[in-house]
Protein backbone atom coordinates (compact mmCIF):
# COMPACT_ATOMS: atom_id res chain seq x y z
CA UNK A 1 0.00 0.00 0.00
CA UNK A 2 1.31 3.43 -0.90
CA UNK A 3 1.83 5.95 1.91
CA UNK A 4 -0.25 9.14 1.70
CA UNK A 5 1.36 12.24 0.24
CA UNK A 6 3.05 14.72 2.51
CA UNK A 7 2.26 18.43 2.38
CA UNK A 8 5.56 19.13 0.60
CA UNK A 9 4.95 16.38 -1.95
CA UNK A 10 1.49 17.74 -2.72
CA UNK A 11 2.82 21.26 -3.35
CA UNK A 12 5.73 19.91 -5.42
CA UNK A 13 3.37 17.81 -7.50
CA UNK A 14 1.04 20.79 -8.04
CA UNK A 15 3.94 23.04 -9.08
CA UNK A 16 5.28 20.33 -11.40
CA UNK A 17 1.89 20.05 -13.13
CA UNK A 18 1.74 23.82 -13.58
CA UNK A 19 5.39 24.04 -14.66
CA UNK A 20 5.10 21.79 -17.68
CA UNK A 21 2.30 23.94 -19.11
CA UNK A 22 4.06 27.29 -18.74
CA UNK A 23 6.00 29.32 -21.31
CA UNK A 24 9.61 28.23 -20.90
CA UNK A 25 11.13 31.70 -20.53
CA UNK A 26 8.89 32.66 -17.60
CA UNK A 27 8.71 29.24 -15.93
CA UNK A 28 11.14 29.86 -13.09
CA UNK A 29 9.76 33.27 -12.20
CA UNK A 30 6.11 32.21 -12.25
CA UNK A 31 6.77 29.09 -10.17
CA UNK A 32 8.78 31.00 -7.58
CA UNK A 33 5.96 33.49 -7.20
CA UNK A 34 3.28 30.80 -7.14
CA UNK A 35 5.18 28.83 -4.51
CA UNK A 36 5.55 31.97 -2.37
CA UNK A 37 1.80 32.68 -2.81
CA UNK A 38 0.89 29.15 -1.65
CA UNK A 39 3.11 29.47 1.43
CA UNK A 40 1.60 32.87 2.24
CA UNK A 41 -1.92 31.56 1.89
CA UNK A 42 -1.12 28.49 4.00
CA UNK A 43 -0.04 30.70 6.89
CA UNK A 44 -3.60 32.01 7.16
CA UNK A 45 -5.13 28.54 7.27
CA UNK A 46 -5.92 26.70 10.46
CA UNK A 47 -3.62 23.72 10.96
CA UNK A 48 -1.46 25.16 8.18
CA UNK A 49 0.91 22.18 8.18
CA UNK A 50 -1.89 19.69 7.51
CA UNK A 51 -2.51 18.00 4.18
CA UNK A 52 -6.17 19.13 4.32
CA UNK A 53 -5.15 22.80 4.58
CA UNK A 54 -2.77 22.36 1.65
CA UNK A 55 -5.45 20.70 -0.46
CA UNK A 56 -7.86 23.52 0.40
CA UNK A 57 -5.35 26.20 -0.67
CA UNK A 58 -4.50 24.41 -3.92
CA UNK A 59 -8.15 23.78 -4.74
CA UNK A 60 -8.88 27.47 -4.17
CA UNK A 61 -6.14 28.30 -6.67
CA UNK A 62 -7.72 25.98 -9.22
CA UNK A 63 -6.44 23.15 -11.38
CA UNK A 64 -2.85 23.36 -12.67
CA UNK A 65 -4.31 23.63 -16.19
CA UNK A 66 -6.34 26.72 -15.29
CA UNK A 67 -3.42 28.36 -13.46
CA UNK A 68 -1.14 27.82 -16.45
CA UNK A 69 -3.88 28.91 -18.86
CA UNK A 70 -4.02 32.27 -17.06
CA UNK A 71 -0.40 32.87 -18.05
CA UNK A 72 -0.91 31.68 -21.60
CA UNK A 73 -3.73 34.01 -22.54
CA UNK A 74 -3.38 35.79 -25.86
CA UNK A 75 -1.01 33.11 -27.17
CA UNK A 76 -3.01 31.06 -29.60
CA UNK A 77 -0.60 28.39 -30.74
CA UNK A 78 -0.90 25.17 -32.65
CA UNK A 79 1.57 23.63 -30.23
CA UNK A 80 1.25 24.69 -26.60
CA UNK A 81 3.85 25.22 -23.90
CA UNK A 82 3.62 21.69 -22.52
CA UNK A 83 4.83 20.35 -25.87
CA UNK A 84 6.97 23.25 -27.09
CA UNK A 85 10.30 22.02 -25.66
CA UNK A 86 9.73 18.48 -26.92
CA UNK A 87 8.60 19.78 -30.32
CA UNK A 88 11.66 21.95 -30.91
CA UNK A 89 14.10 19.28 -29.67
CA UNK A 90 12.53 16.66 -31.92
CA UNK A 91 12.43 19.15 -34.78
CA UNK A 92 16.14 20.05 -34.54
CA UNK A 93 17.12 16.37 -34.34
CA UNK A 94 14.94 15.32 -37.27
CA UNK A 95 15.91 18.28 -39.46
CA UNK A 96 19.61 17.57 -38.78
CA UNK A 97 19.19 13.87 -39.61
CA UNK A 98 17.13 14.52 -42.75
CA UNK A 99 19.55 17.15 -43.99
CA UNK A 100 22.60 14.94 -43.36
CA UNK A 101 20.89 11.96 -45.00
CA UNK A 102 19.96 14.10 -47.98
CA UNK A 103 23.54 15.40 -48.44
CA UNK A 104 25.05 11.95 -47.91
CA UNK A 105 22.50 10.40 -50.24
CA UNK A 106 23.39 12.92 -52.93
CA UNK A 107 27.08 12.04 -52.75
CA UNK A 108 26.38 8.30 -52.60
CA UNK A 109 24.11 8.52 -55.65
CA UNK A 110 26.66 10.55 -57.58
CA UNK A 111 29.55 8.30 -56.52
CA UNK A 112 31.28 11.24 -54.75
CA UNK A 113 31.86 12.93 -58.06
CA UNK A 114 30.06 16.16 -58.90
CA UNK A 115 30.96 15.83 -62.57
CA UNK A 116 31.15 18.52 -65.21
CA UNK A 117 27.86 20.23 -64.51
CA UNK A 118 28.62 21.63 -61.06
CA UNK A 119 25.77 24.19 -61.10
CA UNK A 120 23.21 21.46 -61.78
CA UNK A 121 24.70 19.30 -59.01
CA UNK A 122 24.59 22.13 -56.46
CA UNK A 123 20.98 22.94 -57.43
CA UNK A 124 20.07 19.27 -56.96
CA UNK A 125 21.81 19.21 -53.59
CA UNK A 126 20.02 22.37 -52.43
CA UNK A 127 16.66 21.13 -53.69
CA UNK A 128 17.17 17.81 -51.90
CA UNK A 129 18.12 19.62 -48.69
CA UNK A 130 15.12 21.95 -48.81
CA UNK A 131 12.78 19.04 -49.55
CA UNK A 132 14.21 17.11 -46.59
CA UNK A 133 13.79 20.07 -44.22
CA UNK A 134 10.22 20.84 -45.35
CA UNK A 135 9.25 17.20 -45.07
CA UNK A 136 10.81 16.88 -41.57
CA UNK A 137 9.19 20.11 -40.30
CA UNK A 138 5.83 19.13 -41.80
CA UNK A 139 5.84 15.62 -40.35
CA UNK A 140 6.92 16.73 -36.87
CA UNK A 141 4.40 19.60 -36.83
CA UNK A 142 1.53 17.30 -37.81
CA UNK A 143 2.50 14.69 -35.16
CA UNK A 144 2.77 17.30 -32.39
CA UNK A 145 -0.38 19.13 -33.51
CA UNK A 146 -2.33 15.87 -33.22
CA UNK A 147 -0.89 15.22 -29.72
CA UNK A 148 -1.74 18.81 -28.74
CA UNK A 149 -5.27 18.45 -30.05
CA UNK A 150 -5.85 15.34 -28.00
CA UNK A 151 -4.44 17.10 -24.89
CA UNK A 152 -6.70 20.12 -25.53
CA UNK A 153 -9.75 17.88 -25.90
CA UNK A 154 -8.92 16.22 -22.58
CA UNK A 155 -8.54 19.54 -20.73
CA UNK A 156 -11.70 20.96 -22.38
CA UNK A 157 -13.60 17.88 -21.23
CA UNK A 158 -12.33 18.32 -17.66
CA UNK A 159 -13.19 22.06 -17.74
CA UNK A 160 -16.72 21.28 -18.85
CA UNK A 161 -17.22 18.63 -16.21
CA UNK A 162 -19.36 19.80 -13.31
CA UNK A 163 -17.08 18.43 -10.60
CA UNK A 164 -14.58 20.86 -9.09
CA UNK A 165 -10.88 20.08 -9.42
CA UNK A 166 -9.60 18.19 -6.41
CA UNK A 167 -6.04 18.10 -5.07
CA UNK A 168 -6.56 14.39 -4.45
CA UNK A 169 -5.81 13.70 -8.13
CA UNK A 170 -2.22 14.85 -7.65
CA UNK A 171 0.39 12.11 -7.58
CA UNK A 172 3.74 12.46 -5.81
CA UNK A 173 6.63 13.36 -8.08
CA UNK A 174 9.01 10.44 -7.67
CA UNK A 175 12.34 11.84 -6.48
CA UNK A 176 14.62 8.90 -7.14
CA UNK A 177 13.56 8.14 -10.69
CA UNK A 178 12.13 11.35 -11.96
CA UNK A 179 14.19 12.80 -14.79
CA UNK A 180 14.68 11.01 -18.09
CA UNK A 181 18.17 11.75 -19.33
CA UNK A 182 17.95 14.25 -22.18
CA UNK A 183 20.94 12.72 -23.96
CA UNK A 184 19.27 9.29 -23.78
CA UNK A 185 16.16 10.63 -25.53
CA UNK A 186 18.18 12.45 -28.19
CA UNK A 187 20.27 9.31 -28.78
CA UNK A 188 17.08 7.27 -29.22
CA UNK A 189 15.65 9.84 -31.64
CA UNK A 190 18.88 10.09 -33.65
CA UNK A 191 19.54 6.35 -33.91
CA UNK A 192 15.97 5.36 -34.79
CA UNK A 193 15.62 8.36 -37.14
CA UNK A 194 18.85 7.58 -39.01
CA UNK A 195 18.00 3.87 -39.15
CA UNK A 196 14.51 4.62 -40.55
CA UNK A 197 15.82 6.95 -43.25
CA UNK A 198 18.66 4.67 -44.33
CA UNK A 199 16.59 1.50 -44.18
CA UNK A 200 13.95 2.94 -46.49
CA UNK A 201 15.89 5.32 -48.70
CA UNK A 202 19.19 3.52 -49.08
CA UNK A 203 18.17 -0.13 -48.78
CA UNK A 204 20.36 -1.23 -51.66
CA UNK A 205 23.38 0.49 -50.15
CA UNK A 206 22.87 -1.43 -46.89
CA UNK A 207 22.53 -4.73 -48.75
CA UNK A 208 25.47 -4.00 -51.07
CA UNK A 209 27.72 -1.23 -49.67
CA UNK A 210 29.72 0.68 -52.24
CA UNK A 211 33.48 0.26 -52.00
CA UNK A 212 35.80 2.46 -54.03
CA UNK A 213 39.04 0.81 -55.03
CA UNK A 214 41.22 3.06 -57.14
CA UNK A 215 39.13 4.00 -60.14
CA UNK A 216 36.76 1.07 -59.63
CA UNK A 217 33.46 1.23 -57.74
CA UNK A 218 32.53 -2.13 -56.23
CA UNK A 219 29.32 -3.24 -54.55
CA UNK A 220 29.91 -5.81 -51.82
CA UNK A 221 26.97 -8.13 -51.33
CA UNK A 222 26.73 -7.95 -47.55
CA UNK A 223 23.19 -9.22 -46.97
CA UNK A 224 21.03 -11.73 -48.80
CA UNK A 225 18.53 -9.40 -50.56
CA UNK A 226 15.55 -11.83 -50.49
CA UNK A 227 15.87 -12.41 -46.76
CA UNK A 228 16.72 -8.78 -45.96
CA UNK A 229 13.71 -7.36 -47.82
CA UNK A 230 11.50 -9.77 -45.84
CA UNK A 231 12.71 -8.14 -42.62
CA UNK A 232 12.09 -4.54 -43.71
CA UNK A 233 8.42 -4.31 -42.55
CA UNK A 234 9.29 -5.77 -39.13
CA UNK A 235 12.33 -3.50 -38.80
CA UNK A 236 10.20 -0.50 -39.77
CA UNK A 237 7.58 -1.34 -37.14
CA UNK A 238 10.26 -1.78 -34.49
CA UNK A 239 11.98 1.51 -35.43
CA UNK A 240 8.74 3.51 -35.68
CA UNK A 241 7.68 2.19 -32.26
CA UNK A 242 11.13 3.14 -30.90
CA UNK A 243 10.98 6.62 -32.46
CA UNK A 244 7.41 7.26 -31.26
CA UNK A 245 8.34 6.07 -27.78
CA UNK A 246 11.33 8.45 -27.71
CA UNK A 247 8.90 11.30 -28.53
CA UNK A 248 6.63 10.17 -25.68
CA UNK A 249 9.62 10.26 -23.31
CA UNK A 250 10.53 13.71 -24.59
CA UNK A 251 7.03 14.96 -23.76
CA UNK A 252 6.79 13.14 -20.39
CA UNK A 253 10.31 14.13 -19.24
CA UNK A 254 10.06 11.95 -16.13
CA UNK A 255 9.95 8.21 -15.64
CA UNK A 256 6.66 6.71 -14.57
CA UNK A 257 5.67 3.07 -14.11
CA UNK A 258 3.95 2.79 -17.47
CA UNK A 259 6.85 4.53 -19.23
CA UNK A 260 9.24 1.98 -17.76
CA UNK A 261 7.02 -0.86 -18.91
CA UNK A 262 6.92 0.80 -22.32
CA UNK A 263 10.72 0.95 -22.37
CA UNK A 264 10.92 -2.73 -21.46
CA UNK A 265 8.39 -3.60 -24.19
CA UNK A 266 10.13 -1.57 -26.94
CA UNK A 267 13.56 -2.97 -26.01
CA UNK A 268 12.12 -6.50 -25.95
CA UNK A 269 10.58 -5.91 -29.40
CA UNK A 270 13.94 -4.73 -30.78
CA UNK A 271 15.68 -7.71 -29.17
CA UNK A 272 13.15 -10.06 -30.71
CA UNK A 273 13.66 -8.58 -34.19
CA UNK A 274 17.43 -8.64 -33.74
CA UNK A 275 17.31 -12.25 -32.52
CA UNK A 276 15.16 -13.30 -35.49
CA UNK A 277 17.60 -11.58 -37.86
CA UNK A 278 20.62 -13.18 -36.20
CA UNK A 279 19.09 -16.65 -36.39
CA UNK A 280 18.21 -16.30 -40.09
CA UNK A 281 20.84 -16.78 -42.82
CA UNK A 282 20.75 -13.07 -43.47
CA UNK A 283 24.32 -12.49 -44.46
CA UNK A 284 25.38 -13.06 -48.07
CA UNK A 285 27.92 -15.68 -49.04
CA UNK A 286 30.51 -13.19 -50.20
CA UNK A 287 29.89 -12.86 -53.94
CA UNK A 288 31.19 -9.58 -55.29
CA UNK A 289 30.49 -7.47 -58.30
CA UNK A 290 34.00 -6.41 -59.20
CA UNK A 291 35.64 -5.94 -62.50
CA UNK A 292 39.24 -6.92 -61.80
CA UNK A 293 40.79 -9.73 -59.73
CA UNK A 294 42.73 -7.22 -57.56
CA UNK A 295 39.55 -5.31 -56.85
CA UNK A 296 37.72 -8.58 -56.06
CA UNK A 297 40.44 -9.58 -53.58
CA UNK A 298 40.28 -6.16 -51.94
CA UNK A 299 36.49 -6.29 -51.81
CA UNK A 300 36.69 -9.78 -50.27
CA UNK A 301 38.96 -8.47 -47.53
CA UNK A 302 36.76 -5.43 -46.88
CA UNK A 303 33.66 -7.58 -47.05
CA UNK A 304 34.97 -9.93 -44.37
CA UNK A 305 35.81 -6.92 -42.20
CA UNK A 306 32.32 -5.50 -42.64
CA UNK A 307 30.74 -8.90 -41.88
CA UNK A 308 32.68 -9.15 -38.62
CA UNK A 309 31.65 -5.56 -37.74
CA UNK A 310 28.00 -6.40 -38.44
CA UNK A 311 28.19 -9.48 -36.19
CA UNK A 312 29.88 -7.50 -33.39
CA UNK A 313 27.30 -4.69 -33.75
CA UNK A 314 24.48 -7.24 -33.46
CA UNK A 315 26.03 -8.68 -30.30
CA UNK A 316 26.70 -5.25 -28.72
CA UNK A 317 23.18 -4.08 -29.54
CA UNK A 318 21.70 -7.24 -28.03
CA UNK A 319 23.73 -6.75 -24.82
CA UNK A 320 22.67 -3.08 -24.59
CA UNK A 321 19.01 -4.02 -25.04
CA UNK A 322 19.22 -6.74 -22.37
CA UNK A 323 20.92 -4.29 -19.97
CA UNK A 324 18.22 -1.68 -20.70
CA UNK A 325 15.46 -4.21 -19.98
CA UNK A 326 17.12 -5.32 -16.74
CA UNK A 327 17.69 -1.74 -15.52
CA UNK A 328 14.03 -0.84 -16.00
CA UNK A 329 12.73 -4.09 -14.53
CA UNK A 330 14.90 -3.47 -11.46
CA UNK A 331 13.53 0.08 -11.13
CA UNK A 332 9.98 -1.28 -11.43
CA UNK A 333 10.64 -3.84 -8.70
CA UNK A 334 12.12 -1.13 -6.46
CA UNK A 335 9.14 1.15 -6.95
CA UNK A 336 6.82 -1.72 -5.96
CA UNK A 337 8.73 -2.24 -2.74
CA UNK B 1 -37.38 31.06 -23.16
CA UNK B 2 -34.29 31.56 -20.99
CA UNK B 3 -34.25 29.02 -18.16
CA UNK B 4 -32.86 29.82 -14.74
CA UNK B 5 -29.46 28.16 -15.17
CA UNK B 6 -28.95 30.00 -18.48
CA UNK B 7 -29.85 33.27 -16.79
CA UNK B 8 -27.22 32.62 -14.11
CA UNK B 9 -24.61 31.89 -16.78
CA UNK B 10 -25.48 35.02 -18.75
CA UNK B 11 -25.32 37.13 -15.59
CA UNK B 12 -22.01 35.58 -14.58
CA UNK B 13 -20.48 36.26 -17.99
CA UNK B 14 -21.68 39.86 -18.11
CA UNK B 15 -20.53 40.50 -14.52
CA UNK B 16 -17.11 39.14 -15.39
CA UNK B 17 -16.97 41.43 -18.40
CA UNK B 18 -17.93 44.39 -16.24
CA UNK B 19 -15.32 43.51 -13.60
CA UNK B 20 -12.53 42.91 -16.08
CA UNK B 21 -12.17 46.56 -16.99
CA UNK B 22 -12.34 47.71 -13.39
CA UNK B 23 -9.67 45.29 -12.19
CA UNK B 24 -6.86 47.09 -14.01
CA UNK B 25 -7.66 50.43 -12.46
CA UNK B 26 -8.16 48.86 -8.99
CA UNK B 27 -4.87 46.95 -9.10
CA UNK B 28 -2.97 49.97 -10.37
CA UNK B 29 -4.48 52.23 -7.71
CA UNK B 30 -3.54 49.76 -4.97
CA UNK B 31 0.04 49.57 -6.23
CA UNK B 32 0.86 53.19 -5.51
CA UNK B 33 2.71 51.60 -2.57
CA UNK B 34 4.79 48.39 -3.12
CA UNK B 35 2.94 45.13 -2.55
CA UNK B 36 3.54 41.44 -3.29
CA UNK B 37 0.91 39.24 -4.90
CA UNK B 38 -0.68 37.81 -1.79
CA UNK B 39 -0.74 41.15 0.10
CA UNK B 40 -2.35 42.72 -2.95
CA UNK B 41 -5.19 40.16 -3.01
CA UNK B 42 -5.67 40.73 0.74
CA UNK B 43 -5.72 44.47 0.32
CA UNK B 44 -8.23 44.34 -2.54
CA UNK B 45 -10.30 41.73 -0.70
CA UNK B 46 -10.54 43.93 2.42
CA UNK B 47 -11.99 46.67 0.24
CA UNK B 48 -14.55 44.29 -1.22
CA UNK B 49 -12.87 43.31 -4.48
CA UNK B 50 -12.03 39.62 -4.63
CA UNK B 51 -9.59 38.73 -7.33
CA UNK B 52 -8.46 35.25 -8.23
CA UNK B 53 -4.80 34.38 -8.32
CA UNK B 54 -5.29 33.11 -11.90
CA UNK B 55 -6.37 36.58 -12.93
CA UNK B 56 -4.05 38.64 -10.74
CA UNK B 57 -0.59 37.33 -11.64
CA UNK B 58 -1.07 37.33 -15.43
CA UNK B 59 -2.48 40.87 -15.09
CA UNK B 60 0.57 41.98 -13.07
CA UNK B 61 2.86 40.53 -15.72
CA UNK B 62 0.95 42.27 -18.49
CA UNK B 63 1.13 45.62 -16.71
CA UNK B 64 4.82 45.12 -16.05
CA UNK B 65 5.42 44.33 -19.70
CA UNK B 66 3.69 47.60 -20.57
CA UNK B 67 6.13 49.27 -18.13
CA UNK B 68 3.27 50.51 -15.96
CA UNK B 69 4.67 48.52 -13.02
CA UNK B 70 8.13 47.71 -11.78
CA UNK B 71 8.93 44.62 -9.74
CA UNK B 72 11.77 43.35 -7.60
CA UNK B 73 12.39 40.22 -5.53
CA UNK B 74 12.69 40.81 -1.80
CA UNK B 75 14.85 38.09 -0.26
CA UNK B 76 15.16 39.31 3.32
CA UNK B 77 11.76 38.04 4.52
CA UNK B 78 10.71 34.53 5.56
CA UNK B 79 10.44 33.58 1.87
CA UNK B 80 11.28 35.30 -1.41
CA UNK B 81 8.55 37.74 -2.41
CA UNK B 82 8.12 39.73 -5.55
CA UNK B 83 7.07 43.29 -4.87
CA UNK B 84 5.23 45.34 -7.48
CA UNK B 85 4.91 49.09 -7.62
CA UNK B 86 3.48 51.61 -10.04
CA UNK B 87 6.13 53.16 -12.31
CA UNK B 88 6.17 56.86 -13.26
CA UNK B 89 4.47 55.99 -16.51
CA UNK B 90 1.96 53.89 -14.53
CA UNK B 91 1.14 56.83 -12.23
CA UNK B 92 0.60 59.06 -15.23
CA UNK B 93 -1.64 56.54 -16.98
CA UNK B 94 -3.54 55.77 -13.77
CA UNK B 95 -4.33 59.47 -13.22
CA UNK B 96 -5.78 59.70 -16.72
CA UNK B 97 -7.71 56.46 -16.26
CA UNK B 98 -9.17 57.70 -12.98
CA UNK B 99 -10.38 60.89 -14.69
CA UNK B 100 -11.93 58.85 -17.50
CA UNK B 101 -13.50 56.50 -14.95
CA UNK B 102 -15.12 59.39 -13.08
CA UNK B 103 -16.45 60.94 -16.31
CA UNK B 104 -17.76 57.58 -17.47
CA UNK B 105 -19.34 56.95 -14.11
CA UNK B 106 -21.23 60.25 -14.32
CA UNK B 107 -22.44 59.51 -17.82
CA UNK B 108 -23.59 56.00 -16.92
CA UNK B 109 -25.34 57.25 -13.77
CA UNK B 110 -27.19 59.86 -15.85
CA UNK B 111 -28.20 57.26 -18.44
CA UNK B 112 -29.45 54.87 -15.78
CA UNK B 113 -31.35 57.63 -13.95
CA UNK B 114 -33.03 58.98 -17.08
CA UNK B 115 -34.01 55.48 -18.27
CA UNK B 116 -35.37 54.47 -14.84
CA UNK B 117 -37.45 57.68 -14.53
CA UNK B 118 -39.18 57.00 -17.88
Amino acid sequence: MKSPMSQRQMIESYLFEVEKRLPQQQREDILKELSSHIEDQLEFEEASDSIEATAKVLEALGSPESVAAGHNQGRPRLIGNELADAYFTALYVIVAISLSASVLGFFLDSGFSVGVNATKAITQLLAGGIEAVISAVGTMSIIFYLIQRSLNQKSEASEKSETKWSAKVLKPVEKSVKQISFSEIVTDLVTTGIALIFLNQYTELIISPLVISGSEHLNINLFNPDVFYGFIPVLNISLIVGFAFALVKLVARRWSTWLRWGEVATSALSLLVLGAMALTPLLADGSFLGQSETAKALALQLGEGILVSVKISFAVLAILLVVDILVHLRALMQSRN
Amino acid sequence: MVILSDKAVILENLSQELRRGTLVISVMATLRTPKYGYSLTQSLGEQGLNIEQNTLYPLLRRLEKLELLTSSWELTESRPRRYYQLSDLGIDILNTLVEQWRDMNLVIEQIIKSEVSL
